[in-house]
């Protein structure tokens, strides 16, 4: 079994996890800068293809043409996940539900759960992107999204979308309400490092922060909080579910990670909240 | 003439105002003098004994002619502590007597009566605050960071306040939602969206342009109480201004001992550059008391048990003796009144928030985005 990724640089530390733990064997990503890394790049995907053989290759970066890179790998007999929705994908393949594998979900799930939380009431999440731009963002609030409908156990059929941006810097905004009236509201910003949770139920509150979470360095200037490494990546238990399940499509691309692009778009132009339908 | 004392006149003590906790600011304060407590002469019995002990209490005269009381010429600010629906007359009132205004929160039931007030003030010219927005730490700690520049180009603004009081329940029965139509409160319970919302409105006027579209939500209940009225102990609000920032805001009651500091208050500020995370209770220190912890009945008092006037102890307190900022606004009004200049936070800007809240609730009612301006008549 040999995987190959495709990612954009700015998740090199997390290629580097998932190459110590996993027979990965290749890095594709289509562009021409030097991703720093040590395994074999490749800016062209039918020459990977051809110089490793994978069987599986997984996508942790969207870009415009990621399509018909999907297409090439599933002519080529390699299966394919992607960690974000594919626009324009023609058949099933496995995308999203990372968070699945993150110990933070997990425990928090778990926690929801305890009869002693009782029904949500308020959900607020804060996520970063991995890169500036618009697909990521857009790629960031679709997994936000699917987080929070498994957190809940229920999905909203409608969210109110808001977005603007300055330059390559991105923010979305979605605001929900899931079944039970539970209220969803998602904020995606420019830097990959911010993550909060704060769940409210009617037993009590779930909440974690990065900047509570991380390594504290002090310096002379202040204190920074830095990720730790010994936490393992979602993308890991991720990846592993899917070469355990052996290959099996986990969940399907379907129309809502384009309507969400689509309403995203429409935000970013009205500058006003846009609903979309789920 | 800095050295000059400003004497204050106590209006009305209602259960759902802030009057008893500004007492002592205004006893500490070595520009101000406590004259007398006054209030309408029809309110409830129980609301005329509480202002009588009170006036008791202080050593100043009670009266029931509001109009003598204002005009006395050894009053210069009235302190606004009567219920929503005649604050709008008393500010108008006083301004046109010549005296400034210290208001608790807002300045109107509708937007018409907060319109009515933010008019006779700057017609007046007297200096009016609401001293509940802009001076707490949540809103010092965001400026601090906005003058930095360390965000770059601000995106947005998203705001989480929240008390952690009341003793949630089962939702044994769901009306369908409300709207409230001048009304505010009913004998058992507030509109949460509104008083405690209302605090990170504030905080995201301070830090966008003029808010052109709001969403809102109110579907989900702590207490049965609201579920069983149709009215809002928790709500959220998303909206964006002309420039396209966006802001997201909720605000209700969560609930006690759910939070180690009373209820989160807390402001996630999105820039190009870098985010902010600010904790409005923070520094703070932590004391996990075994006593507390295991010993200390957490149950509301059944003669207040939404916690309108206390709440539980917390293990982690706030270093700050004023996170709320009330002794900080009150300094702004007494440089204003020196100075002659506005105070950072007055009616005008209050109304606008009025304005903002309005439409979150009929963005709630209709299930849609409302744009603002609203008509003046809500």
């Amino acid at each position: 079994m040999t995987i190959a990724l495709s990612a954009h640089p700015a998740l090199n530390p997390l290629v580097g996890q998932l190459t110590a733990a996993l027979p990965i064997k290749s890095l594709y990503y289509p562009a021409r800068r030097n991703p720093n890394t040590d395994l074999p790049f490749f800016s062209d995907l039918p020459a990977m293809l051809q110089a490793t053989s994978p069987r599986v290759c997984a996508f942790l970066s969207p870009y415009a043409d990621l399509h018909n890179d999907v297409r090439t790998c599933l002519q080529a007999g390699v299966a394919v996940l992607c960690a974000g929705p594919v626009p324009k994908a023609n058949q099933p393949i496995a995308t999203g539900g990372i968070h699945r594998g993150s110990p933070l979900f997990a425990k928090a799930l778990q926690k929801r759960r305890d009869p002693s939380f009782a029904e949500p009431v308020y959900l607020r999440l804060v996520a970063g992107v991995q890169e500036p731009g618009l697909l990521p963002a857009w790629w960031a609030a679709c997994g936000q999204l699917a987080l929070a409908s498994d957190l809940l156990d229920e999905s909203p059929t409608q969210v109110h979308l808001c977005a603007n941006r300055h330059g390559r810097a991105y923010q979305v905004v979605l605001t929900a309400t899931a079944p039970s009236g539970a209220s969803i509201q998602i904020v995606v910003a420019p830097q990959s490092a911010i993550a909060e949770l704060t769940l409210l139920g009617r037993g009590g509150v779930i909440s974690a922060s990065a900047a509570h979470s991380g390594i504290a360095l002090a310096s002379a200037k202040g204190t920074q909080v830095v990720p730790d490494a010994a936490t393992p990546p979602a993308e890991l238990a991720w990846l592993r579910d899917f070469l355990e399940k052996e290959n099996a499509p986990s969940e399907h691309s379907d129309n809502s990670g384009q309507a969400l692009l689509s309403g995203l778009r429409r935000a970013l132009r009205t500058r006003q909240p846009v609903l979309v339908t789920c | 003439m800095p050295n000059e004392t400003y004497g204050i006149l106590l209006v009305s003590f209602s259960k759902h105002s802030h009057q008893q906790h500004f007492i002592p600011l205004y006893q500490a304060h070595p520009r101000l003098r406590i004259i007398g407590v006054a209030d309408y002469p029809d309110i409830d019995p129980d609301l005329c004994t509480y202002n009588q002990q009170w006036a008791g209490q202080l050593g100043v005269p009670y009266s029931e002619d509001l109009d003598e009381s204002i005009d006395d010429p050894a009053v210069d600010i009235v302190s606004v502590g009567c219920e929503i629906e005649r604050r709008s007359a008393l500010i108008v009132r006083a301004a046109e007597a010549g005296k400034h205004l210290w208001i608790d929160k807002f300045p109107g039931a509708t937007l018409a009566e907060s319109e009515a007030s933010a008019v006779a003030v700057e017609r007046t010219g007297v200096r009016a605050i609401i001293p509940g927005y802009a001076y707490g730490t949540l809103a010092q700690h965001t400026r601090q960071v906005l003058a930095s520049g360390d965000l770059g180009t601000l995106l947005g603004v998203h705001v989480d306040v929240m008390f952690g009081k009341g003793w949630p329940r089962p939702i044994t029965q769901r009306r369908a939602f409300v709207a409230p139509n001048g009304r505010w409160k009913y004998p058992d319970i507030k509109r949460e969206l509104l008083t405690v919302g209302a605090y990170a409105v504030g905080l995201i006027q301070e830090c966008l342009g003029p808010i052109r579209h709001v969403v809102g939500h109110a579907g989900a209940f702590f207490f049965p109480e609201h579920g069983a009225h149709g009215c809002d102990d928790f709500g959220t609000l998303t909206m964006t201004d002309a420039d396209g920032r966006v802001a997201t805001l909720c605000g209700g009651r969560i609930g006690t001992a759910s939070h180690p500091q009373g209820g989160p208050s807390r402001a996630y500020l999105i820039g190009t550059r870098q985010s902010a995370t600010i904790d409005a209770k923070r520094p703070a220190l932590d004391a996990y008391l075994r006593d507390y912890s295991t010993g200390y009945d957490y149950q509301p008092d059944p003669k207040d048990p939404m916690q309108w006037h206390g709440g539980p102890p917390v293990p982690t307190v706030a270093l700050s003796e004023d996170t709320a900022g009330l002794a900080a606004g009150l300094d702004d009004l007494v440089a204003a009144i020196d100075d002659d200049r506005p105070t950072r936070y007055g009616v005008r800007q209050a109304r606008d928030l009025m304005e903002i809240i309005l439409a979150g609730y009929r963005a709630v009612e209709c299930n849609a985005a409302i744009d603002l301006p609203l008509e003046q008549k809500l």
